[in-house]
């Protein structure tokens, strides 16, 4: 043959290779495609946790990562869904009860006083209980109210300049009668200089409120002492502490969780939203809120806030 | 309503004249953890082995994914993960190298698929060490790791607690749990440990001697595990006549000469006990027990116990 030939057969030879190449590539392709395309159908069908499985070097290599990477997004999604499904429902079913226990209790109070099973004294003390249960219950459903605005972002701060001293020591004006009429004894450490920070008042009020009234409420202590330090880097923190009987190790990470509540029994006053709403309000001011404690040792809160100027 | 993930007809094995798994209709419901109870030599492996197509039943048939898994291995098999008996690592090669190779030949889900699935397990990725050097507790990670590295919605785990100490067995036990809870996996595992299958399994399968004694719901076999008040008497016949006449009482067992129990749980003990005193009868004991699964275990297996 001549040489012409030759380079002829020659080039047939590698176009055909070329060809057959290209058509393998082709066919291989669309096995892929045709393999996605059962995963997808798989997944659509109810079945979630498929997934599809691929090498370096597979030409539908990256579209398998980004579908597996889709499913993993949608599988944790439905589940975050659930557990909150789940926390709501919980959620409803507390309530229900903090509302109806002190309902049902009120009621019976109220009876008692109708029906004039009790007289005189007696029946004046009863209607003070009944009053209290009254004013716990709208609390209960004054916090869940306030609960709800946070979650869904509505609730709005108006954050001033303030100076925490003064504001701590007007807040805590209010407690004095109770504390001394609780035979609490306190001890406040407040500076008499200016602290400068950017709160919202009334919100710093409320959480305030909502720690003092904790140790009166749960801690059973006999010694409470509040102190404004200065924090870690430019910081303040305020300092609640009690000589109470503490908080389980296990509580301790749930406590600012809108569910957790330390007593067990869950028989005490209160909602179980308080703390939760105290951390909500405050982060939403800059700051950091944190708990400290052993059973039989007592409790301190911490708040701290950026300092400002 | 949802197929099963894991459906056997008539499941048999025999090796010659033995057979080691006879009859199995064994049933796996998607996202539960599935423990298969029974002593050593029950037939656990035999199954876990033909569920997984590598050993070929002599009778019945398996389903994956409601699909039969003869002549669809395949399609089907990439979508489970296993550990049996022991992995099959390169002991010259450390574990990135091993899962590397593992996954060139089977196909990852994501990129960084030996990374993740070691840190998932808790073991270093490029870590120097070979697996000839593993512990014993170590390899049991990696083989778990080599099970998870395609990311299967079905597991199918030989004894996973094998060779690993009480902190381990903890770890395992709450890692499987979040596998299924939290990935929402479908998990069949083996164990001829009652307690840990008790504290474990969703539903549970009792294999004795290659044949399935029961297959329930974990809270049905609770449930199934009855309470009842255990007397010592002086005299067991009396105290037996006096239940049954003085009390009519009569779904009670007599244990021996000087032991009931009771089933008839509607009396209070402290009545039960005064009425007996009235007639006569001194009770030298009394105390409400339940039956442990290990009780029901015996039971049903015919009195050897497990282990």
């Amino acid at each position: 043959m001549t040489l012409t030939a030759w380079w002829l057969a020659g080039l047939c030879a590698v176009l055909g290779a070329a060809l057959l190449a290209a058509v393998w590539l082709l066919f291989r392709s669309r096995q892929r495609l045709r393999y996605i395309d059962s995963v997808l159908a798989d997944i659509a069908a109810g079945h979630p946790h498929r997934r599809a499985l691929t090498h370096p070097g597979d030409p539908a290599e990256r579209i398998c990562y980004r579908l597996n990477e889709m499913a993993v997004q949608n599988r944790d999604q439905a589940a975050l869904y659930r557990r909150e499904q789940a926390a709501g429902r919980e959620l409803m079913v507390n309530l229900s009860h903090d509302v109806r226990t002190p309902l049902t209790t009120l009621l019976g109070y109220l009876d008692a006083i109708h029906r004039g099973v009790v007289t005189g004294a007696e029946r004046d003390a009863c209607l003070e209980i009944a009053r209290g249960k009254a004013c716990e219950l709208k609390q209960t459903v004054d916090d869940l109210f306030t609960w709800s605005k946070l979650q869904a972002g509505e609730e709005s701060l108006s954050l001033q300049d303030c100076d925490l001293a003064e504001l701590t020591r007007q807040r805590l004006k209010d407690w004095v009668p109770l504390w001394e009429e609780s035979r609490l004894d306190y001890e406040l450490e407040l500076p008499e200089q200016r602290v400068a920070v950017r709160l919202d008042p009334d919100a710093y009020g409320r959480v305030l409120n909502n720690l003092v009234s904790n140790v009166l409420r749960h801690s059973r202590a006999t010694r409470l002492v509040i102190r404004l330090l200065p924090g870690p880097g430019r910081t303040v923190a305020l300092q609640v502490s009690d000589n109470g009987v503490g908080i389980a190790p296990e509580a301790l990470p749930h406590l600012f969780d809108r569910l957790y509540r330390a007593d067990p029994s869950r028989s005490g006053p209160g909602s179980g939203l308080g703390l939760d709403i105290a951390r909500q309000l405050v982060e939403r001011m800059g700051g950091r809120i944190e708990a400290e404690s052993a059973p039989g040792a007592g409790a301190t809160f911490r708040l701290f806030f950026p300092q400002s100027e | 309503m949802e197929e099963y993930l894991i459906e056997t007809r008539g499941l048999t094995k025999q090796y010659g004249s033995q057979t080691a798994v006879q009859d199995l209709d064994l049933r796996l419901q998607p996202g539960h953890i599935y423990g298969l109870l029974g002593r050593n030599g029950a037939g656990k492996t035999t199954t876990m082995k033909m569920l997984l197509g590598l050993t070929r039943p002599t009778r019945g048939e398996v389903f994956l994914f409601g699909q039969p898994l003869a002549g669809r291995e395949k399609a089907l098999l990439p979508r489970v993960g296993c550990l049996i008996e022991a992995p099959g690592f390169y002991p010259n090669l450390t574990a990135t190298e091993n899962l590397a190779l593992f996954a060139g030949l089977r196909g990852v889900p994501r990129r960084d698929a030996v990374a993740y699935t070691l840190q998932l397990v808790g073991l270093p990725y490029r870590d120097k060490k070979l697996c000839r050097d593993y512990s014993m507790g170590m390899k049991q990670r990696l083989g778990l790791a080599l099970a998870l590295l395609h990311d299967p919605e079905l597991l199918i785990l030989d004894e996973p607690i094998n060779g690993l100490d009480p902190i381990g067995i903890a770890e395992m036990r709450v890692f499987l749990r979040r596998l299924c809870d939290e990935q929402g996996k479908t998990i069949l595992l083996s164990s001829h440990i009652l307690s840990e299958i008790a504290q474990l399994a969703d539903d549970v399968g009792i294999l004795d001697r290659g044949r399935l004694l029961e297959q329930t719901g974990m809270a049905a076999l609770e449930a199934k595990t009855r309470r009842y008040i255990e007397l010592k008497v002086p005299d067991a016949r009396q105290a037996s006549q006096l239940l049954d006449s003085a009390l009519h009482i009569r779904d009670f067992t007599v244990l021996d000469d000087r032991t009931l129990r009771l089933y008839d749980l509607t009396l209070p003990p402290d009545r039960l006990n005064r009425v007996l005193y009235e007639n006569g009868l001194t009770i030298l004991e009394l105390h409400q027990c339940e039956d442990t699964l290990e009780d029901y275990f015996r039971q049903i297996t015919g009195g050897e116990g497990i282990g």
